[in-house]
């Protein structure tokens, strides 16, 4: 980032770089960072800023961002003596907002715009991906109201394409954005997700701190906080996640900032401590679904598996989740329910179905359990191999070299969970699967010490495969 | 057609879309202990704590030798149906600068900063009882803050001093069953600085600025069947408010010799190291401004909606860039083009003189830098009989000289841009001449905020029907760009049929 150039500013005195907290007679403000280049920006774009075509286009544009805001209808019950401090104002309310304001306004492509992305995140927060479709109508009815400017559809656009898992036509429509309004920090979220996922780490970290800079807010901390995550920086992951906390606006955002700590924590193997933030994360906004995933998933480490599956399954009662199919495919093969477990396993792939009827494709995912469950192994390392070809990401990397192994293909597995730890994530399945891997080439102390990582990282990262990785150790001598 | 319109629409994608935010764990994750393949985070959310509505500035009615600075946040607050919070972002900087020289650079900063507290940490209580006073432990969850005062050195550097200190902000009116007397709560929050420095209050409010939305409908292609009524009834949002003496504005604190004042707003946030290779701290403790604000006109006229972003991490020392859109506006061309209301002729000095430098004669510098500001000459004293029409019907004591609470700064807009600095009447509005609670006539002057208990507002139960059928109806809606031109004629036509309404009403 370009220091500030000095003599561009009046305002600009001895220093660029200041906090506010320093001592007295410090300089003006906190000059921007991001101002030099700012300047620049701003001065290269001077003509095209001045042009009449620019600016008539610009003050029409400036009225059509007028507009009625719907009014989310209201939760909380009035004159409550005792208030939560953080508002809870629900998806639900917002779409209906919408839809009541466009239906005295059709034509508003604006709110069009944030209706589809208002329904992407009513299909990722109820489970329910029949939401994808409704999304993808309103949004493309709203480009085709208002190609020019309409940067908010592409954003939309974009995050619907990541959430059907397609991250390259994300990264075009985030791309398409930027093109319009080069200075949109959503966007620059959405580029993020999307090189994320494609394995494009260096150009993801340069796109979430362009987000940050022009938007140090929520969402880019959560951004941030997941690439450290990945880059096996838990500590700085954390960090970005509390100051995520502190950023949140509302009771959801708050409960997801709060529920990715425990998560992190969890990977990490602290149970309690996870199990405190999980409690948190409901206890500010009761209807977290990840908030009792995740309260689940500790019963399940700390071998309560009654409760697990009693959690388990009242969450698939509400919502036809594949990780709840999943979750409970573990834990009713370890208590011996196989049959149990068998119907889960053919309950997965109606849920599959249904994602697919709406645009989701969720292959890899599959890869990823049919060789954790040693079924249709072939079709498995078809689909994570065809998916490498279209994204090198290291959870690709992951799934491919898993089901190769289960294929019997060690030595080419190796080469795949090579690239999963490429990052140097603290992730505890990876390190399982390369321990196993390089235990059926021989590779014993190879072997040793990433089985033994996987257990320092989280002693209980798996109901069934935390014992695995024990018993495998224990074959390999010392 | 204030910053208010497009922080409305960044509110309802706020709205829609911090949801988002809401933790949606991965759509497949195969096994229990498999971490997510997927990470699907916030895509948007918004920053309503950062955002800036209206900016106020007007020499006090009741205390002319003082100037009273507004500056409000968080649009589009809904008090009603409540409980609900809201609160000043406690990790941001909220600045009110004070060019005293012309120069588009702060010479005199006042400085806000927040910070959260809790009576009773783990708890997310609002309240744990009824709240009578600021102090009282049944306010569970507070916020406080420092106002620090800078002030520009010949040299460039700063001197700096806090001036007010762990002052605490009166609350969000959760309702009235909490809050049985929430004046004496504004009572409290309302202070006296130190040393002569004036008083400062901080706290909810209802929102004073006023407009019927409604208008900007017609962009969208839909008949406008009725206008008139205020779209900000019944919401609140946080204030700042200070009344300094002049002479802590002015340079040299001579407000007799230089008595002209730029006042604009701006919200810093700390910069993020997203690789966090930065030691122990999460940010490298430098500053990204988030947003500006100064007059209501000039980001309307002058930005483009696709420009918006850059916009609010500019500086007004370089907002000359935008003066040649400003010195030839197609926005007037357009509207004659449709409904025949002539467009006055470029280059338009007058406009530059209201959006960048102020007015000769009434509001503008010496050897003034071009710069997007709110220009207050603090030598006009307030108006015994103020006009909300301000400076256009000869009220010099009001917009666009600063900005009073009641001045109707849409209708001033509309008319601005339509030439009546040059002698061409229009008369253009949206038929909403003043907000839904009168304002006060002391410090802080802004209303109570509205009750969390409070009834939602029946829907639209007071409109005022504007007939158009007689007006000619824009043709050719097949693509963006006619739809723009539709758009802004659409404006004008619902002013115009306004304009009617206003006359009949006063005449």
């Amino acid at each position: 980032m370009p220091e500030l150039d000095a003599a561009a500013s009046p305002a600009a005195s001895s220093s660029a770089k200041q906090h506010p907290g320093g001592a007295a007679a410090a300089p003006p403000g906190p000059l921007p960072h991001t101002l030099g280049m700012r300047t620049r920006r701003s001065l290269a774009r001077l003509a095209l800023v001045a042009g009449s075509a620019v600016a008539l286009i610009g003050a029409g544009a400036i009225f059509l961002t007028g507009r009625g805001t719907p009014r989310p209808a209201p939760t909380a019950p009035a004159a409550a003596p005792v208030a939560g401090v953080q508002n809870r104002q629900g998806i639900s309310g917002v779409i209906a907002g919408l839809q009541a304001r466009l239906r005295a306004v059709p034509g508003d492509w604006q709110s069009l715009a944030t209706l589809g992305s208002a329904y992407v995140e009513q299909a990722r927060v109820s489970g329910d991906p029949s939401y994808y479709p409704k999304a993808q109508l309103s949004l493309e009815r709203s480009l085709q109201l208002n190609t020019k400017d309409n940067f908010a559809a592409m954003a939309g656009l974009g995050a619907l394409a990541a959430a059907r898992h397609d991250f390259g036509a994300a990264l075009d429509w985030a791309d398409k954005g930027l093109a319009i309004n080069p200075d949109n920090s959503t966007l620059y979220g959405v580029r993020t997700d999307a090189l994320v996922e494609l394995g494009r780490y260096d150009e993801a970290q340069v796109a979430v701190q362009k987000m940050a800079d022009l938007r140090p807010d929520l969402p880019a901390y959560v951004r941030a906080a997941y690439l450290r995550e990945l880059h096996g920086d838990v500590a700085s992951a954390l960090r970005f996640m509390q100051d995520a906390e502190t950023n949140a606006n509302n009771a959801a955002e708050s409960s997801f900032a709060i529920y990715h700590q425990g998560e992190l924590k969890e990977n990490s193997g602290s149970l309690d401590e996870a199990e405190a933030d999980y409690k948190r994360a409901q206890l500010i906004d009761p209807t977290s679904l990840p908030a009792r995933d995740g309260l689940a998933r500790v019963a399940a480490a700390r071998g309560q598996s009654g409760a697990a599956i009693a959690a388990f399954e009242a969450l698939l009662g509400e919502r036809p989740l594949p990780v709840y199919s999943a979750a409970l495919t573990d834990l009713y093969t370890l208590a011996g329910r196989l049959e149990d477990a068998q119907r889960q396993r053919e309950l997965l792939t109606v849920e599959r179905k249904l994602l697919a009827s709406n645009g989701v494709n969720s292959d890899l995912e599959l890869a990823l359990y049919s060789a954790d469950n040693k079924v249709d192994i072939p079709e498995a390392v078809a689909a994570a191999r065809a998916e490498w070809g279209r994204r090198k990401s290291i959870h690709v990397a992951d799934a491919l070299a898993w089901s190769l192994y289960a294929n019997g293909d060690f030595a080419e597995a190796k080469t795949y969970a090579d690239q999963a730890l490429r990052l140097g994530t603290k992730s505890a399945p990876f390190y399982f699967h390369r321990g196993m891997i390089e235990a059926a080439l021989g590779a014993k102390p190879a072997a040793k010490r990433d089985l033994e990582a996987a257990l320092r990282i989280n002693p209980t990262f798996s109901v069934r495969r935390a014992a695995d990785a024990r018993k495998t150790l224990a074959g390999l001598g010392s | 057609m204030s910053t208010r319109i497009r922080r409305l629409s960044t509110a309802a994608i706020a709205a829609g879309l911090s949801i988002t935010a809401a933790g949606v764990p991965a759509v497949l994750a195969p096994s229990v202990s498999q971490a997510s393949s997927h990470r699907e985070a916030p895509a948007i959310s918004g920053t309503p704590k950062v955002d800036a509505t209206d900016l106020y500035a007007f020499v006090s009615p009741d205390n002319p030798q003082a100037v009273t600075l507004i500056a409000n946040y968080y649009p589009n607050q809904e008090p009603a149906g409540g409980p609900n919070f809201y609160r000043f972002d406690a990790k941001a900087l909220y600045d009110i600068n004070i060019d005293n020289n012309g120069d588009a650079a702060p010479d005199v900063i006042y400085r806000f900063s927040f910070k959260d507290h809790y009576r009773t940490p783990g708890t997310f209580l609002y309240n744990t009882g009824q709240v009578k006073n600021l102090t009282d432990s049944t306010l569970n969850f507070y916020q406080t803050y420092n106002l620090e005062l800078r002030r520009r050195q010949a040299n460039g550097s700063y001197t700096r001093s806090i001036i007010v200190n762990n002052a605490i902000a009166a609350p969000s009116h959760v309702g009235d069953a909490s809050m049985p007397d929430y004046a004496m709560l504004r009572q409290q929050a309302t202070r006296t600085i130190p040393n002569g420095r004036g008083r400062v209050f901080v706290g909810q409010a209802d929102d004073p600025f006023f407009l019927d939305l409604r208008v900007f409908d017609l962009l969208y292609g839909t008949n406008l069947k009725e206008v008139g009524n205020d779209s900000l009834k019944g919401k609140n949002v946080n204030v700042l408010a200070l009344q300094v003496p002049k002479e802590a504005l002015a340079a040299g604190a001579n407000a007799t010799t230089n008595p002209i004042v730029g006042v604009t707003t701006t919200v810093w946030k700390p910069r993020i190291e997203t690789t966090g290779n930065d030691g122990a701290r999460a940010n490298t403790g430098s500053y990204t401004q988030v947003s500006r604000l100064g007059m209501p006109l000039v980001n309307e006229v002058v930005v483009p909606a696709t420009k918006k972003d850059y916009f609010n991490g500019s500086r007004p020392f370089f907002d000359a860039q935008f003066a040649p859109a400003v010195l030839d506006p197609e926005l007037p061309k357009l509207i004659e083009s449709v409904y025949k209301i002539k467009a006055p002729a470029a280059p338009r000095n007058d406009l530059v003189q209201v959006f960048l430098t102020g007015v000769p004669g009434l509001n503008q510098p010496k050897n003034v830098r071009p710069s997007e500001q709110l220009r207050l000459n603090m030598s006009i004293a307030p108006a015994a009989k103020p006009n909300n029409l301000g400076v256009i019907a000869g009220d010099t004591a009001g917009f666009p000289n600063g900005r009073r609470l009641a001045d109707d700064v849409v209708d001033v807009s509309l008319q601005v841009v339509e030439g009546v600095l040059l002698g061409q009447k229009t008369g253009l509005g949206d038929g909403v001449d003043a907000s839904d609670k009168p304002i006060g006539t002391s410090f802080p002057y802004v209303a109570l905020p509205h009750s969390g208990s409070d009834v939602p507002p029946a829907a639209a139960a007071a409109s005022k029907t504007v007939n158009l059928s007689s007006a000619s109806t824009p043709a050719g809606r097949s693509d963006s760009n006619t739809g723009v031109l539709i758009s802004i004629a659409g404006l004008v036509l619902a002013g115009t049929g306004l304009l009617a309404r206003r006359r009949g009403a006063r005449g």
